[in-house]
């Protein structure tokens, strides 16, 4: 293997895990994210001449992000309607059965899976770039190719709608628990 | 709560905000109990998506498929020195699909590339917040300069204004409206003073704006366009501005 396949595997394969979640949050689909990764893994590769000195995981995950964002606009540009700044995204309505505390737990992992899921693609990258991979402000900015202030905007938006669904699945939980 | 606020207590959260202003917060999040009920639902739903949000794994055997992909390409790629002559080209063919790549936005534009004075603002506050004006410190001008144009695709002129009373305090990159360029920071008295520079468009000398008591003023110098944005006052910015300009 030559100089370059060697830096892939030391700086570009410890991400791919971190990959692969993005893209996955991204299409929501387990095989569309296994081909986005791959595809963005041939740009990396041929691009790691260019990785210098820099945090080889937000390169990665920028490659990945704008691989993501080309194959939605491609095959579900649906996906990529920006609904207008002041409406509120659906968020999954809480079950009206779910019996067992247990299940109730189950429920509300599930139910905040789905919340997240149910963001605008521009909303949900940057929850997973912070809340799942803790990446920094800038970081984020670079990942995404927009202002710091963008990222702080995008991030109090998300944050305050899945505390909205938070609460009225807590709600819900406390409406059965009362039964 | 203001919105300014708002993005405040995230930042907060988040370990974003500036020694001084975390300490100011904590201060005001001590006498208002509203403000610490903010923090608290924030810290809260962070934690909940942090301890409850599918984190998914890599499937292996997509691992394997990569890994054995660039095994495979990878060999081929190791280019004879003979024929550097073509990899030379292939590389700045290369760079330039990286450049399009990585800054599709930026491609598209036809020249008149001009960002929103709100984003230019927004841009000096976020600085201002996290108190974190420079990525480059020095007041050498022989030292910001090259260290910005090897970051960017330009090399903005850095004026020595210290006889002048502007500070050169040193440089940053950062992003507006999608498009990366260079920030220079001087400081004159207590007062910060962010220029956001880029390669020149249509210049429009001579505007200035004004929103929420900052005051900014837009110019060109050297083929590169710049707004000056700073809370000092507008006749002193006005002068700061001039000197720029006229620096060559």
């Amino acid at each position: 293997m030559d100089e370059r396949g060697r830096r892939f595997e030391q700086l570009v394969v410890p991400h791919l895990g971190a990959a692969f979640n993005l893209a996955r949050w991204l299409t929501r689909n387990d095989h569309d994210a296994q081909d986005i990764v791959q595809d963005a893994s041939l740009r990396a590769l041929r691009f790691l001449d260019g990785l210098r000195g820099e945090d080889a995981r937000p390169w990665l995950l920028g490659i990945v992000r704008n691989t993501t964002w080309s194959w939605l606009q491609a095959n579900r540009p649906s996906d990529l309607v920006a609904p207008d700044d002041d409406s509120e995204p659906q968020v999954p309505a809480p079950p009206a059965d779910e019996p067992e505390n247990s299940a109730i737990r189950r429920a509300e992992a599930r139910l905040l899976n789905e919340a997240i899921a149910a963001l605008p693609p521009a909303l949900r990258e940057v929850i997973v770039l912070r809340e799942l991979e803790d990446l920094a402000y800038r970081q984020i900015a670079q990942i995404a190719g927009i202002p710091i202030g963008t990222v702080m905007s995008r991030l109090s938006r998300a944050r305050r709608l899945l505390a909205q669904s938070v609460r009225a699945i807590e709600v819900a939980a406390e409406r059965q628990g009362a039964r | 709560m203001t919105r300014d606020e708002e993005l405040r207590l995230h930042a907060y959260l988040d370990g974003e905000l500036g020694a001084t202003e975390s300490i100011e917060l904590e201060r005001r999040l001590g006498e208002d109990g509203q403000l610490r009920a903010a923090l608290a639902e924030l810290r809260a739903i962070s934690e909940r998506i942090r301890g409850q949000a599918r984190y998914h794994g890599l499937p292996a055997p997509l691992q394997a498929r990569i890994v054995g992909q660039v095994r495979r390409q990878a060999p081929a790629r190791a280019v004879p020195a003979r024929v550097a002559r073509w990899s030379s080209w292939i590389a700045a063919a290369a760079v330039a699909a990286v450049v399009a790549w990585f800054a599709p936005t930026w491609v598209r534009q036809t020249g008149s590339w001009d960002p929103r004075v709100d984003e230019v603002l927004d841009e000096h506050l976020r600085a201002s917040l996290a108190e974190h004006w420079v990525d480059v410190a020095s007041s050498d001008r022989h030292t910001v300069k090259p260290w910005l144009s090897a970051r960017l695709g330009f090399s903005p002129a850095v004026p020595d204004l210290a006889d002048q009373g502007f500070e050169l305090l040193g440089g940053r990159l950062d992003v507006l409206d999608a498009r990366p360029v260079a920030a220079l920071v001087y400081r004159r008295r207590q007062h910060m003073i962010s220029v956001f520079v880029w390669p020149r468009d249509p210049p429009a000398l001579g505007e200035t704006a004004e929103r929420r008591g900052y005051h900014m003023v837009r110019g060109s110098a050297a083929g590169l366009s710049y707004w000056a944005v700073s809370d000092l006052n507008e006749g002193e910015l006005r002068d700061f501005t001039r000197l720029l300009s006229s620096f060559q």
